[in-house]
């Protein structure tokens, strides 16, 4: 017995619909979906506004109504497109997919998200390790500097990959500190209690001075040929 | 500014500047790439705050102008 193509459609749909997460009772949405969608509400409407004045104002001469009531998209939508875009954009830039569209980190965007890597990227995203941000929360130190150093560094990049100013294969720029690893593991019993950190040890871990990726690593797989641009 | 005056030119940079600020706020907006998070932060919040700017300068213009400043 065959059943009807729209019915298999149907099925499909409440079967991915069932995989999907639950959301709590009376969810109206993320915070970064809502500035999302007010930044397109109002980016249109300031665009709108302002290419109607320019019409009218080059038909018509300006009055004083006019003119106060550009107001509204020279001075409050601005001030508000500015707010909505720095809040959607900065929250945006921090998930992975932010960082795999550029096409030279594809490769390590892959191995984030490959079930049977076991590199230490891998290990951490496909265990939940790190709920969401899975690159920023490695790649960038805590506190507000720590996200204004991260997308400082973002910006250069977006340079870099646009003029073509690297060179493969990537290398990390600094000497990878232990303090990004030790914000969730330092306070853990599994850390504090290992085999492998003996209590000696573990001073020269704080400091940094034996680094965590070089019994932990590789963080992420080498770059061969076939992978590179 | 009078009734059916030519309109000033810092006024018409100024909504010329919030257009493209806007437009590429809107970018941004619908697909949040690193190209158009570069060009919010670097085009469309300076072409924004420069379109503030310049209004708040022929605001002023004008109020001197007609001597409340």
């Amino acid at each position: 017995m065959t059943l009807p193509t729209g019915l298999l459609t149907a099925l499909a749909s409440a079967a991915e619909n069932d995989l999907a997460d639950p959301l709590p009772h009376g969810w109206i949405g993320t915070t970064d979906e809502w500035a999302r969608g007010l930044g397109i509400v109002f980016s249109l409407l300031a665009v709108g506004l302002l290419a109607l004045a320019w019409k009218r104002l080059r038909r018509g001469g300006l009055t004083s109504v006019r003119k106060e009531l550009l107001i509204l998209p020279l001075v409050v939508l601005p001030l508000t497109i500015v707010f909505l875009g720095y809040s959607h954009g900065i929250e945006s830039s921090k998930g992975p997919m932010f960082c795999g569209s550029c096409h030279v980190m594809k490769p390590y965007l892959a191995d984030l998200q490959n079930p049977v890597s076991d590199t230490l990227a891998a290990t951490h995203y496909k265990n939940r390790y790190i709920q969401e941000h899975q690159c920023y929360t490695c790649h960038s130190d805590y506190g507000m500097f720590g996200t204004m150093q991260a997308k400082m560094a973002g910006m250069g990049h977006v340079a870099r990959n646009l003029t073509g100013a690297y060179s493969l294969p990537l290398k990390i720029s600094h000497p990878y500190p232990n303090v990004r690893c030790l914000g969730c593991h330092r306070e853990s019993q599994k850390f504090q209690r290992s085999e492998g950190h003996p209590k000696e040890v573990l001073p020269s871990l704080v400091s940094g001075e034996t680094s965590c990726i070089d019994c932990h690593g590789p963080a992420h797989p080498t770059m061969t040929k076939e992978a590179r641009r | 500014m009078t009734d059916g005056a030519q309109v000033p030119f810092v006024l018409r940079l100024s909504m010329a500047a919030g257009i493209l600020g806007a437009m590429l706020s809107l970018a941004l907006f619908i697909h949040a790439g690193p190209y158009e998070l570069v060009g919010f932060m670097m085009l469309a919040q300076p072409l924004l705050a420069l379109a503030v700017a310049l209004f708040a300068v022929q605001v002023f213009k004008d109020l001197r102008r007609e001597g409340l400043l």
